[in-house]
């Protein structure tokens, strides 16, 4: 089972409901359990100053930001080995780029961010992230040497693409090495 | 090289973009940029934004000059952030940023603003740029930035000049109100007789 906390400071526009829907519904056929263990409206004055997070280079072990350190510790209601997830209005690559979510966290604090413009997959798939799972490989046949992520091959049956989750039709898929990588990983508790 | 629509999507659908490589595409990508914020799609065109402003060409500061205009906060906050990857920022673009009524947006403007930028930019929206616990961070900071010379170090010396010509013409030799350096010294005094503040 994987427990998540929902924090929101800006409904997405895809209702959050059904992102969770999604989550449970491509989680399960990893025989893993997703469980809503909490959620909180950050809504507020209080919150403006994270509501549009950089997230740096949005990489595992980088530096936090500002505003990931101020966001990562609201952990109200987080155990440990459970997951965070916050929906905020912006995600922000180095401050000057914009992404769907991200799903860098410190250590001891596993979270991820959604933007206010991701898709019904983007959840899913950030958390997957957090589970320790990679983009999948082979979306990116021949590419160039300076653009070698150019999504000449993507595969939307796939949760893990990492060519948009925004063009997945049905339910997506995850691999057999993924699934044992999600099962393995400290934040899938009680096994399956 | 003609690049085409699908191309471009297929670089701004991913859920994390990668922008740099993405930016290959070169300044013929940008008509495609410029037609994706033309529609409005608050994903598509906050990434086209973003992109338009990697790319980094001449015509980048039409999309980005485009993108500022739109009434959806998200695509401006985008906006916004994307003027830090401006070689060239245009005063008036940047101007309009720094006064948005979001202060998401004035938050990530003051941010990208080059600290080299005319000072004098900031000015006119210098009250509401600082204004709210949200922005005061980013501002202190350019004002601790600021306070380790005089003005004629925070301003430059075209800009200082300028402020004593104001100063000189009407403001009773007091400086401009609208002096950012003047105001990052009124802050820091206030800042300071809070602390000293009984109870403060």
């Amino acid at each position: 089972m994987t427990v998540l906390h929902i924090k929101v400071l800006q409904q997405p526009n895809i209702a959050i409901d059904t992102m969770l829907r999604n989550v449970r519904q491509v989680y399960s056929t990893a025989n893993i359990r997703v469980a809503v263990g909490s959620r909180e409206n950050l809504a507020g004055p209080a919150f403006t100053a994270i509501l549009d997070v950089g997230v740096g280079p949005c990489t595992m072990g980088q530096a936090r930001t500002t505003e990931q350190t101020q966001l990562f510790g609201i952990r109200n209601f987080v155990g440990a080995n459970e997951i965070a997830v916050y929906f905020v209005r912006s995600v922000l690559q180095n401050n000057t780029q914009a992404l769907n979510g991200c799903a860098s966290f410190p250590a001891n604090q596993p979270s991820c961010v959604v933007g206010h413009t991701a898709s019904g997959w983007t959840l899913a798939h950030e958390v997957g992230h957090v589970l320790g799972l990679a983009h999948i490989s082979g979306e990116n046949t021949n590419c160039p040497p300076a653009n070698p992520r150019c999504c000449s091959t993507p595969d939307f049956t796939r949760l893990m693409t990492g060519c948009g989750t925004g063009n997945i039709t049905g339910t997506p898929t995850v691999s057999q090495g993924e699934i044992n990588t999600m099962i393995a990983s400290n934040l899938t508790i009680e096994g399956v | 090289m003609t690049v085409t629509r699908e191309q471009v999507l297929a670089q701004l659908y991913p859920d994390e973009p990668d922008y740099e490589g993405a930016a290959q595409l070169g300044p013929e990508a940008l008509p495609h940029l410029m037609q994706l914020l033309q529609e409005g799609d608050p994903d598509l065109a906050s990434k086209a934004t973003s992109l338009a402003s990697v790319i980094d060409a001449a015509e980048s500061i039409e999309a980005v000059d485009k993108a500022a205009r739109s009434p959806d906060p998200v695509i401006r906050v985008a906006t916004a952030a994307a003027l830090g990857n401006l070689s060239e920022m245009p005063d008036p673009l940047a101007q309009g940023m720094l006064n948005d009524e979001d202060v998401g947006v004035r938050k990530l403007a003051l941010t990208a603003a080059p600290v080299s930028m005319d000072p004098y930019v900031l000015v006119s929206g210098h009250e509401t740029v600082f204004e709210g616990p949200e922005i005061e961070g980013t501002g202190r900071r350019r004002c601790r930035n600021a306070q380790g010379g005089g003005r004629k170090d925070f301003l430059g010396v075209d800009a200082h000049h300028k402020a004593l010509a104001q100063e000189a013409s009407g403001n009773g030799g007091r400086p401009a109100k609208s002096d950012p350096w003047q105001a990052c010294q009124e802050r820091g005094d206030a800042q300071r007789v809070a602390a000293r503040a009984p109870g403060g």
